[in-house]
């Protein structure tokens, strides 16, 4: 049967009445057209079909939403079956992407639903394009910047290159979630706060333990787990040839087997297998019921974009049901220097003079705005230090202990310090970011922390 | 109940660990996102618990989604409806082929696919006979129960037999873009309120009073001070030394062991140093009773309660348990290991006294209630994390506040509670007449009734609020009973795992602002 046709369904009754709290370009649908758009021409493109990429799939599709595409370069393990409802027990080994395109199908056959079963960066601006809305439930970080920022370069600007093509503003609408607590939010590429806009909102992933403890004074399991995969597995046969699959089963073995003797040797206890998943894969807690209440929201958000039925949110809903119920909305400012969407300025980096390339590698990884955890840094279109290809990055290794100031042209000179202009590029980064690296003389500067990293006014 | 699980003569229940070590790890692995959040022992509690869900339209599938794919023990599902064509526009659990067919036993059919470990059941039959059916009796047998966008009177009826029977209940309703979850417990003890991972509670340490044996490792380890070279000077963990800064006063005030401290130090870069001056000032002043300790006292629970007596008595005798674990600190291994060592054979010990001292006191005290060990160890184990909570009894105003409400609920931005008595008056000419209402003065004069029932005359509730009830004619707009479904099943979970706090009331959820609000329902 056509859903179309059911009386008094939800969504006929609300697009078929205006209300005071409708969108200012709501019209009532009175001949089906704004049904039409969602059935036949409305394409949604979900990114992830992971706990929330499969409630968003569900209630799209239960919206009526019908030209649905959905990306995941993951397949299923046992431990997604606790919240991603589209997944079974077969299933698993299978590619996320086209086993919910198929379920979801089963379920509501009017839905065509096309699976995409790659690494989201692999795709094209072509393939961005051709979708109304982009919905993500992403795990991390650094794939939600890649998308951001991709979406913020289809937007188009008028002649002034200042005032964007509405038409070619593709909304984000963003999922996030972590054990009892999440967030929803809408992006309007070049129109209100970007991803990139917020960052600092997101905390910076937990540092790994200094060498130093995992080597002489272990304390904590996870101390032996992480000595075992980070020093032992590099020296063992296997691990000379190739880093950790921390998705191998056979590999996590390894390391718990290696981290168990060595907590026994100091008489550490708790290394357990389900702790050696965790501080190998970064794992982060996860519930249906969390998944299930940000899943939805933003398909319900989703859902006002394409309808105008109410208000969408500007732009972000926090969630925390740990203690009671907490959910909030709050508006994000755009940031004009915003390295994505705005002008920004090149972001001043504070060293001492000795610095060499290394220490400004860990700089850039440390930085709440920058995160580059695979930097490449070219002076003068020089290559400093490339991270890919392998073999220029064999190439450019050898600077990595050299001093700073010993590569690099002075393009100016003050009586205290050196400046110099670089260029970094990471994976997260798909618009890479101009450095002012300021090197000072070592009374004048401090160790290169966070706090000594300021923005050019 | 779950193969796995298995329920010990007192009614406590462990993992066991006899199955098939591959069994084993295949259900580790499933839950293991969620075993991070409320550890083994709310998996095994939400393993054993039995949940009724009244009412499988969208909002109650959505409840059971969660609750079956969590991995609960049970669930009985009871729905007086046949599966009709506007389901299939919102229900995921149906489809068109389930037309005419119980609405009820498609669901179950559905959840049996997501997670064949749960027994799923179904209960149907007409709308007059669903709670005969269920077995106003059988109620009292249920975990928790979940009522979904029923009919006023079927909701109080079934909150009177819960509330009578001590059974934790929660009550679902959305209308278009708005929808509410009321939890009612009359008494609700929490186990962890921060879930499993979280840090040791500095206070269970007991460092304002250490304990003999911990005294005795650091005079053994690091005293004098004075004679350790500056290496290991700079490695003595913090918690030695406070312990050795506090020891030999009965009293310590944070000053005296602030300055001690300072006059120890060699030089301000010693790591440990400056832990120790942070820890100091947030172990002693804070250093108290547990805050759950005077009310585990007066719980109904008659276990918790005898406990509760049980640690009085430790506490004078002794001292109050210890944690079992240590936070990580600057230190070298071996001192770390130790003082793990000692606080963990305390901890032990503490139990077992604790435990002495409740036989001492069954029959007196206690009146012969059960403890059983599982318990002990928990409440041991979580003495600064527990918490005891309560609500009033179920009432269609519960959470309006009659009385002491604020005029923001009603009249500011948020007026949550101005969306609750519209859905309620909305659901009063709903239950009379089934289409959809298009003449505002009726609902308006519905609203009044409901506003004088609730003893709320007065309150002013905002036009643009009538209209959009009216636009949306308490229609279950998928995504919206799908969050408020989701919300539901989140505070089962916690109730059922005895992790995290729930809500003590009603939360109003807002899709239009995407904001939700709790409106409290204190006991009287």
């Amino acid at each position: 049967m056509d859903t179309l046709a059911v009386k008094w369904s939800a969504m006929d009754r609300l697009l078929g009445h205006s209300g005071p709290f409708a969108g200012s370009d709501f019209v009532t649908d009175d001949d089906d057209s704004v049904k039409q758009f969602i059935r036949y021409e409305c394409r949604v493109l979900v990114v992830g079909a992971g706990a929330l990429g499969c409630e968003m799939l569900k209630s799209l599709a239960m919206c009526g939403f019908s030209q649905l595409h959905v990306v995941d370069v993951d397949t299923i393990d046992l431990s997604n079956l606790n919240r991603q409802f589209l997944f079974r027990e077969p299933d698993m080994g299978q590619s996320k992407a086209e086993v919910a395109a198929r379920a979801l199908q089963r379920r509501v056959p009017s839905c065509r639903v096309q699976a995409h079963h790659v690494d989201l960066t692999t795709l094209t601006p072509e393939f961005y394009r051709q979708f109304h809305v982009v919905v993500a439930g992403l795990d991390s970080i650094e794939a939600r910047r890649w998308l951001n920022a991709t979406l913020v370069s289809l937007v188009q600007c008028e002649h002034d290159a200042e005032t964007p093509d509405p038409s070619t503003v593709i909304p984000m609408v963003d999922g996030g979630t972590e054990g009892l607590a999440g967030q929803a939010r809408v992006i309007l590429p070049r129109l209100s706060a970007c991803f990139e806009c917020t960052l600092s909102l997101f905390p910076m992933e937990a540092r790994a333990f200094p060498l130093c403890t995992l080597a002489s004074t272990p304390r904590l399991p996870e101390h032996c787990i992480e000595y075992a995969s980070a020093v032992l597995w590099p020296q063992s046969e296997r691990g000379r040839d190739a880093p950790l699959d921390v998705h191998d089963p056979g590999q996590v073995q390894w390391v718990y087997e290696r981290a168990v003797e060595r907590a026994e040797a100091f008489g550490i206890g708790g290394v357990t297998y389900a702790l050696t998943l965790g501080v190998l894969r970064g794992v982060v807690p996860a519930v249906a019921s969390t998944n299930a209440m940000i899943g939805s929201a933003c398909a319900l958000e989703v859902l006002k974009l394409a309808t105008h039925l109410a208000r969408p949110l500007n732009d972000w809903m926090a969630y925390n049901g740990a203690h009671g119920v907490y959910v909030y909305p709050f508006a994000n400012e755009r940031r004009p220097d915003c390295a994505v969407c705005g002008r920004p300025a090149p972001l001043r980096l504070r060293l001492p003079r000795s610095a060499t390339l290394n220490d400004l590698l860990e700089v850039v990884a440390a930085h709440a705005e920058l995160r580059a955890r695979r930097p490449s840094i070219v002076s003068d279109s020089r290559p400093l230090y490339m991270a890919t290809p392998p073999a220029l990055q064999e190439a450019t290794r050898v600077n990595l202990p050299k001093r700073l100031a010993d590569q690099l042209q002075l393009p100016s000179r003050a009586a205290d310090r050196l400046e110099y202009l670089l260029s970094l590029t990471d994976p997260s980064m798909p618009l890479g970011r101009q450095l002012l690296v300021v090197l000072e003389e070592a009374d004048a500067a401090q160790p290169a922390t966070d706090d000594t990293v300021e923005r050019e006014a | 109940m779950p193969a796995h699980c298995k329920a010990t003569r007192d009614g406590a229940l462990r993992m066991r660990l006899s199955v098939d070590e591959a069994a084993q790890r295949a259900l580790q692995e499933r839950y293991d996102r969620q075993l991070r959040l409320w550890g083994e022992r709310g998996q095994c509690q939400l393993q054993r618990a039995r949940m009724l869900v009244v009412g499988a339209s969208a909002i109650g599938a959505e409840l059971l989604k969660s609750v079956v794919l969590s991995g609960i023990g049970h669930c009985t599902v009871a729905d007086a409806a046949r599966v009709r064509p506007e389901d299939v526009g919102s229900n995921f659990l149906v489809s068109e082929a389930d037309v005419g067919l119980w609405r009820a036993e498609v669901v179950c059919e559905a959840l049996r696919e997501m997670n064949a470990a749960v027994s799923v059941e179904a209960v149907v039959g007409e709308p007059a006979q669903l709670l005969e059916r269920v077995g106003a009796a059988s109620i009292a047998t249920y975990s928790l129960v979940a009522v979904a966008r029923q009919p006023r009177s079927l909701v109080q009826q079934v909150a009177d037999v819960c509330w009578e029977h001590d059974v934790p209940l929660v009550v679902l309703q959305s209308h278009g873009l708005v929808g509410y979850v009321t939890l009612v417990v009359r008494e609700h003890i929490v186990m962890d309120v921060a879930g499993s991972g979280s840090a040791v509670p500095l206070a269970s340490l007991q460092l304002a009073r250490p304990f003999t044996e911990v005294v005795q490792f650091c005079r053994d380890h690091y005293w004098p001070l004075e004679q350790l070279d500056d290496d290991a000077h700079a490695h003595v963990p913090w918690l030695a030394l406070l312990v050795l800064a506090v020891e030999d006063e009965p009293q310590p005030s944070v000053e005296t062991v602030l300055r001690r401290l300072e006059r120890w130090r060699r030089h301000n870069s010693e790591p440990n140093f400056t832990e120790a001056l942070l820890m100091a000032k947030r172990v002693l002043r804070g250093a108290s009773d547990p805050p759950m300790l005077l009310t585990l006292e007066r719980c109904r629970s008659r276990p918790v309660e005898a406990v509760a007596r049980a640690l009085r008595t430790l506490q004078a005798k002794r001292g109050l348990p210890v944690s079992r674990a240590i936070p990580e600190m600057h230190c070298d291994t071996a001192s770390f290991v130790g003082l793990q060592e000692v606080y963990r054979q305390r901890a032990a010990e503490d139990v077992a006294a604790l435990r002495e001292v409740l036989a001492a006191d069954a029959e007196t005290a206690t009146g012969g209630a059960c403890v059983d060990d599982p318990l002990l160890q928990a409440i041991c184990d979580n003495l600064y994390n527990m918490a005891c909570m309560r609500t009033g009894p179920y009432r269609p105003e519960s959470g309006c506040g009659a009385g002491k409400r604020r005029a923001d609920d009603f009249e500011g931005e948020d007026g949550a509670a101005s969306w609750l008595v519209l859905m309620h008056a909305y659901d009063a000419i709903r239950e009379k007449h089934r289409a959809p209402l298009e003449d505002a003065t009726v609902l308006e004069a519905a609203l009044q009734r409901v506003l004088q029932q609730f003893d709320l005359a007065k309150v002013h509730i905002r036009p643009a609020r009538i209209q959009e009830t009216l636009r949306a004619a308490a229609v279950e707009l998928h995504p919206v009973a799908a969050v408020v479904g989701a919300i539901g099943a989140q505070e089962a979970l916690k109730v059922l795992t005895q992790c995290f706090v729930p809500i003590d009331g009603t939360v109003v959820y807002d899709g239009y602002a995407c904001r939700a609000t709790v409106l409290s329902n204190p006991p009287e």
